[in-house]
């Protein structure tokens, strides 16, 4: 029943109007995801989607088999989306691997996995997460949503990233590692399990 | 701290993204090191949640219309003729009812041949740009329109209906 | 019906006496959302009694109104209508001379386009949704109202 993407791509080629559409309207919610994940704002990620199918439409002929059709696609999502948000920018520049202090707080490490418990995908704790996700991520700076995205849903392995982006795979790691480090620090905010200030790492026995 | 800072990294790779012997180093450490073994927790914990969240904010949003605004987009030359279904039997059903000049396609060569071109004068006769007039395109639907004494209305109907 | 509220309303007067001279201040116009339906008694609530005229030419006995703005329209500026169920219709100014102004109507999700060219004590009735269950929805459009 489910036609394959690849054959809706040669009929969409060949000038079939449906078959297109029906490309579109497969991948529309998909795309839309990955560009609200970088852009952040919800119109924004809508025109980014229209903006990536009328990409798709103009490079049809462009697709050469070398990654799966959905690959092609996301990236030219996330093209835009880092495009998008490069223009709306202001022009102060983030030093992004340097860490937040306020957000950041040592010894707060395990105690959302804690608080997930030892089945995360079943707890209720984690739908609440999950709903918070795109709020969360919003208060991060572009470059991390863009890292993130791009390494969780598009699924771009550290050389991949590094191609993309265009710096070293060690950039590469600690980007996400800082990305990472805010998101988890804002989602404990969220459940309400951030360590209270001026709390040392009494926890950590083994650290000195 | 021990080596944490160089090793905290290291913990987000996947299988075959660290060389064998950067495998072996983190993994001895994380032996040795609980707090390295809790972030690796929490990263565990939280896997999926932010393509997760993303989804469902891309589920509440209504989509309905999407593919059609992207079509809209898209000029109608792009693609092949559609087959008409019941196009211009509506079309023929209208010229029949209404006093319409229906202008030839010569005078619109950047429409495509789906599209259904009328323009209807209030004389009946081409208009001059400043007589008021009515012209309605419509790819997919016959439009019907009523000239009344308060303004003009236009119906469209399903090509395959009334 | 967020993104009609926050249309500003214009004050009608002043801007009339200024009717456009094409490229200059715009035109301003009276757009509103409208359901009919076929069944029920017939019935045009009073705030549509200035339409019941017109609108008794169609088939659809019972009107409502859904939505509205009042905008003062520049030249070729697009100004989407939302209707309920997310989708939407583009009104764009395109031109005016004396005391008519043209319009054009968009609706992407029916690909149709229509361009209508009405004097000042007239009103455009456009349906921009196709009959479901004996109910559509139309736009008004009124210039200089």
């Amino acid at each position: 029943m489910e036609v394959d993407d690849l054959a809706l791509l040669e009929k969409a080629r060949a000038g079939d109007a449906e078959s297109f559409r029906a490309l579109v309207v497969r991948y529309q919610r998909k795309v839309f995801a990955v560009a609200l994940g970088i852009v952040k704002d919800q119109d924004l990620a809508w025109d980014v989607a229209q903006d990536t199918f009328l990409r798709l439409h103009q490079h049809l002929h462009d697709f050469k088999g070398e990654s799966a059709f959905s690959t092609w696609l996301f990236r030219i999502a996330t093209h835009l989306s880092i495009d998008a948000v490069r223009r709306e920018r202001s022009s102060k520049k983030e030093d992004l691997d340097t860490v937040d202090e306020a957000l950041v707080s040592e010894g707060a490490d395990g105690i959302l996995a804690t608080a997930l418990g030892s089945n995360p995908q079943e707890s209720v704790l984690r739908k609440e997460l999950v709903g918070k996700m795109t709020e969360a991520l919003g208060k991060l700076p572009a470059a991390h949503r863009a890292i993130l995205v791009l390494r969780e849903v598009e699924g771009l392995s550290y050389e991949e990233l590094s191609e993309r982006l265009g710096v070293p795979k060690g950039t590469v790691m600690s980007r996400l590692f800082h990305a990472r480090k805010k998101m988890q620090a804002l989602l404990r905010g969220y459940a309400g399990l951030a360590p209270s200030p001026g709390r040392t790492a009494e926890s950590e026995g083994s650290e000195s | 701290m021990k080596d944490c800072g160089v090793f905290a990294h290291l913990l987000g790779a996947r299988a075959g993204e660290l060389e064998p012997e950067e495998e072996a180093r983190l993994a001895a450490h994380l032996g040795e090191c609980e707090a390295c073994r809790a972030r690796l927790a929490d990263d565990r914990s939280t896997e999926g949640m932010l393509a997760e969240g993303l989804a469902e904010a891309a589920a509440r949003r209504d989509f309905t219309h999407f593919a059609d605004e992207v079509m809209a987009r898209i000029p109608a030359r792009a693609w092949k003729e559609p087959e008409h279904r019941g196009g211009l039997r509506a079309l023929k059903a209208f010229l029949g009812r209404h006093k319409v000049l229906a202008v030839a396609s010569a005078l619109a060569p950047a429409l495509a041949a789906a599209a259904l071109y009328l323009f209807i004068g209030r004389s009946g006769v081409a208009p001059e740009a400043e007589e008021p007039g009515v012209e309605v395109v419509s790819e997919t639907l016959s439009p019907t329109v009523l000239d009344t004494s308060d303004g003009p209305i236009i119906l469209v109907n399903d090509a395959d209906g009334t | 019906m967020t993104r009609i509220a926050k249309v500003a309303v214009i004050s009608s007067g002043l801007v009339a006496a200024f009717p456009a001279l094409g490229g200059e201040a715009g035109i301003p116009a009276r757009i509103r959302v409208l359901k009919g339906a076929r069944q029920g008694p017939p019935e045009v609530v009073p705030a549509l009694k200035d339409l019941s005229r017109q609108l008794s030419h169609t088939a659809y006995l019972r009107w409502e109104q859904v939505g509205e703005l009042q905008v003062t329209m520049d030249f070729h500026k697009p100004v989407p209508v939302d209707l309920p169920g997310g989708m939407q219709v583009v009104v764009t100014l395109l031109e005016s001379r004396r005391d008519t102004a043209t319009y054009e109507v968009r609706v992407p999700s029916i690909r149709t386009r229509s361009r209508l060219t009405i004097p000042k004590d007239k009103r455009i009735v456009q349906q921009v949704t196709p009959e479901r269950g004996g109910e559509a929805f139309f736009v008004t459009i009124r210039p200089w109202p």
